[in-house]
């Protein structure tokens, strides 16, 4: 599968999910995006409020989800791209960049030929595989749940 | 304009801290004000290390060296026509050359002024590109732009900012800068986000970011910023570069002077910048209809962890101190001895430099000696911009809480305790700290008195502005605005301590010789006394404040203010209502001792002419004597009569005293003048100013500390008898 169509893939996938979870964030979805895709280095450093002057004061952070959704959903997505790359071997196909975009309901066609859905053990490591990561990026508990939920609830299921 | 808010239930009504300008502005001036003055000292240090210019300068100065006449041996000599006109050759021989220095030093610090503009014209494009922002576009965020556009015009703001913001930034906050005409908001992605889940609170922050822009922060604040940056680079470079070389003493002494200037500006700057912070809080709740949200927000920013000092480092207050003055904004308006003790550094930093410039400027002319009066004019008005319209503001404040302005006196001695910092922090000190040998002890005794004059003449001198402000605030209270009263009183304010700090400062430069000038019959005492300076000067001490009593019809008729408050609806009153102003009984009182007078020496007249042979009588020593020994008498009543009245009048008792003494003086002038010509004497305009300044001035002079004693005997009196009464009430109850 080509970088571009994974970051189209997995920007696509984090709006739905920005727009669930966190929809008060979707202004600033496209420019987080863009430096993920172009340096996720840049998105992760850490910001701290400051002292500036004529400013407002030290506010605080506001805990943004967007940046994290982004790092979970291409986790997520190299991960069913593996589980995809296996069943091909399985099967002998080798339309693995279709079959893995099909495997997420967005991109799931209404009739025609349609990839085998993840089975339920796969859709638990892909949540848990999702919930580690949301966690590791100090997502809170909660957040990271939802996030993960929301994820999972995005790929079709047999 | 401000819209009144409504009238909180219950709660007072907050005081409008809006009603004058903030004396930040003028602290804000100061500051530059500052660091242009230490920069005149180091640009001619700078002159002088150049070799082509150090040598015409000194070429110049050997060359007239020997046209210089020598020094008189005595005082007489120095009245002398032939001294005087080689005096006046030896000043034009070298005056190019002084001139050469000044142009240098004024052409240097234009340099530096240009520096500054190009930095402060281009920060904003250098701040745009450090936070890495950007455009907020209805692409990304329709409804924000829609809210943010609609908002800047409710407040009518011109030209309206340009709002950008850098959606990677999580933090929630806001900025306010720019540049002349072009001004910017930049938020962060955090806040923007708040927009959908807490409106209150991203509306109350971009209010505070319009507020610094409505309350013109931006442009002060970077411009001092860029001056300050100016200086670094085009004075504190060729500063360092002409001291290789020098001695190590010279060289510290004028490193730790820049360290400390350094600190000075650094910390004047931020408490400036906190408190600006305060105003646009209190607009922006204002522009918000109420504190309530902006207090919510200020609830939940972290609270400042470390102690108090290290507060001093940031550029905002403590969230909760804000919400304090939300509040209750009267606690902007007092004004602290920390402040006043900056503001005395400051300007001090600043005479010392501008005296030798002033007077290489002006070597030669016609218009030399009154350089230090000439200085002090400059720096005077910026001195009672901060600390006189910081009294006007404490005693409105006082006075519309029911209380006496307080503790006024105490920023008078942190003005004069800076004032004698900022002198030693000054760079042109450098120079002679580091070749004066050791002090003499009438040195030390001069240096001593000098100092305790200054601090005890600004101590009154703000609880004179403070008098002032307080029998003007009652007229001011019911007119529409305030500020042609407050204009007034801070220019004549303004023109007394300029007079008198030029004063100071020319004693100061005169050193222990002054004792010897004001000794000498020919000296300068007589001149001081009788010049129209000090007679402009004593009368304004009374007759500023007294004049309000000229409106009291008008403050009868009005109870309310428009200005006073932020509310609307009906307004607290203001509750002092102190005792009324009474100079008809003074100027009474004070016609009756001068009738008295008149008599007096009419009967000493009568008295002489039968007892003492004419051929006596027609001597000069006794008419010297007699004339003097009138002054004595006149002052002399004039010393009672001002007691007498400052004991009777409970309120400005030493003022309604001192225009007891000059009425009471004027009555005496006229008796004295009449009765001579009625005797066979003469009377011409020469002789009758000299009489009539002498009177009224030393009288003055007498009748000042005098009064001061009196008044406050009657005032201890007054609280004590108080306490008694309430305390048999107490025990009657």
């Amino acid at each position: 599968m080509e970088n571009s169509m994974i970051e189209q893939l997995v920007g696509d996938l984090s709006r739905d999910l920005v727009t669930q979870v966190a929809p008060q964030e979707l202004p600033l979805f496209r420019a987080n995006s863009e430096v993920f895709f172009r340096n996720p280095d840049e998105l992760a450093a850490n910001r701290t409020s400051k002292d500036d002057m004529l400013g407002f004061g030290d506010g605080g952070i506001v805990v943004l989800i967007t940046p994290v959704v982004l790092m979970v959903t291409q986790q997520v997505v190299m991960f069913v791209m593996e589980q995809a790359k296996k069943s091909a071997q399985e099967q002998g196909s080798t339309l693995i960049d279709e079959s893995v975009k099909k495997m997420f309901k967005k991109f799931r066609p209404e009739d025609g030929k349609k990839p085998s859905p993840l089975t339920a053990e796969q859709l638990a490591q892909v949540r848990k595989v999702a919930l580690k990561k949301a966690q590791e990026l100090k997502l809170s508990d909660e957040r990271a749940k939802l996030l993960a939920d929301a994820l999972v609830g995005s790929l079709a299921i047999a | 304009m401000l819209q009144p808010e409504p009238q909180p239930a219950g709660g007072r009504p907050r005081l409008n801290p809006f009603a004058f300008p903030s004396d930040t502005d003028f602290r804000f001036i100061l500051l530059i004000v500052s660091v242009l003055g230490a920069s005149l000292f180091i640009y001619s240090a700078v002159f002088f290390s150049i070799p082509i210019t150090s040598h015409y300068w000194l070429s110049v100065q050997l060359r007239c060296l020997e046209i210089r006449p020598p020094a008189p041996t005595d005082l007489q000599s120095f009245a002398d026509p032939a001294f005087i006109a080689a005096r006046v050759a030896f000043e034009q021989c070298r005056a190019p050359a002084e001139r050469a220095n000044a142009l240098w030093i004024v052409g240097c610090v234009a340099l530096l002024l240009i520096v500054a503009g190009l930095i402060y014209w281009t920060f904003p494009e250098r701040q745009i590109r450090r936070d890495k922002l950007v455009p907020l576009s209805a692409e990304d965020a329709p409804e924000v732009v829609d809210y943010l556009t609609k908002l800047s015009r409710t407040m009518k703001l011109s030209p309206l900012p340009v709002f950008l913001w850098n959606p990677l930034n999580p933090a929630s906050g806001g900025l306010a800068f720019g540049r002349l005409g072009r001004y910017y908001v930049s938020l962060t992605g955090g806040l923007v986000t708040q927009f959908y889940t807490d409106l209150p609170a991203f509306r109350a922050v971009v209010l505070h970011e319009l507020a610094h822009l409505r309350n013109a922060d931006v442009d002060k604040t970077y411009f001092a910023v860029s001056v300050w940056q100016a200086f670094l680079m085009a004075a504190l470079l060729p500063l360092f570069l002409t001291l290789f070389g020098n001695e190590w003493g010279y060289v510290f002494s004028i490193i730790w002077r820049v360290l400390a200037l350094a600190a000075l500006v650094y910390l004047m700057r931020n408490a400036v910048l906190r408190t600006r912070e305060m105003y646009a809080d209190v607009r922006a709740s204002v522009w918000d209809g109420s504190p309530d949200a902006l207090a919510k927000v200020l609830e939940s920013l972290p609270r400042s962890k470390g102690r108090n000092w290290t507060l001093l480092w940031q550029v905002h207050p403590d969230p909760g101190h804000r919400r304090e003055i939300l509040e209750d904004p009267s606690r902007l308006f007092p004004m602290g001895i920390w402040d006043a003790l900056a503001t005395g550094i400051a300007a001090a930093i600043v005479l010392p430099n501008l005296i030798p410039l002033l007077i290489a400027l002006f070597t030669g002319t016609s218009s030399s000696g009154g350089e230090s009066l000439a200085a002090a004019l400059m720096i005077a008005p910026l001195v009672v911009g901060v600390v006189g319209l910081g009294t006007w503001r404490a005693t409105f404040a006082a006075l519309a809480r029911g209380k006496a302005p307080h503790g006024v006196g105490h920023l008078g001695v942190g003005l004069g305790l800076g004032i004698l910092l900022g002198v030693t922090l000054s760079f042109s000190t450098a120079l002679t700290a580091g070749t004066t040998e050791a002090l003499s002890w009438s040195e030390i005794f001069f240096n001593i008195a000098w100092n305790m004059l200054l601090l005890v003449s600004l101590f009154f001198f703000l609880r004179w502005i403070a008098a002032g402000a307080s029998a003007w605030l009652e007229v001011a209270i019911a007119r529409p605005s305030p500020r042609i009263f407050y204009i007034l009183g801070l220019t004549i304010a303004g023109g007394v301590l300029a007079i008198w700090l030029g004063l100071l400062f020319y004693i100061r430069g005169l050193g222990v010789t002054i004792v010897f000038l004001l000794a000498s019959p020919l000296g300068m005492l007589w001149s001081i006394v009788q010049h129209p300076l000090t007679l402009l000067l004593l009368i304004s001490l009374w007759a500023y404040p007294l004049t309000a009593w000229f409106s009291r019809r008008r403050v009868a008729l009005d109870s309310g203010s428009s200005w006073a408050f932020l509310t609307s609806g009906p307004q607290e009153p203001m509750l002092i209502r102190p005792a009324p102003l009474r100079p008809g009984l003074a100027a009474t009182l004070g016609v009756i001792v001068g009738l008295v007078f008149c008599g007096l020496l009419l009967l000493i007249r009568i008295g002489l002419r039968m007892s003492v042979p004419e051929a006596v009588r027609n001597t000069d020593e006794f008419r010297m004597a007699f004339f003097l020994a009138q002054i004595g008498i006149a002052a002399l009543l004039q010393m009672g009569v001002a007691a007498l009245v400052a004991g009777w009048v409970k309120r400005l008792g030493v003022l309604h005293g001192l225009f007891a003494a000059f009425v009471s003086g004027s009555v005496m002038t006229v008796g004295l003048l009449g009765l001579n010509l009625a005797f066979g004497g003469t009377v011409d305009l020469t002789f009758a100013w000299n009489t009539f300044s002498q009177v009224v001035n030393e009288g003055a002079l007498l009748a000042l500390p005098a009064a001061w004693v009196v008044a406050w005997l009657a005032e201890l009196a007054r609280s004590a008898r108080g306490r008694l009464r309430l305390l048999s009430q107490e025990q009657v109850a």
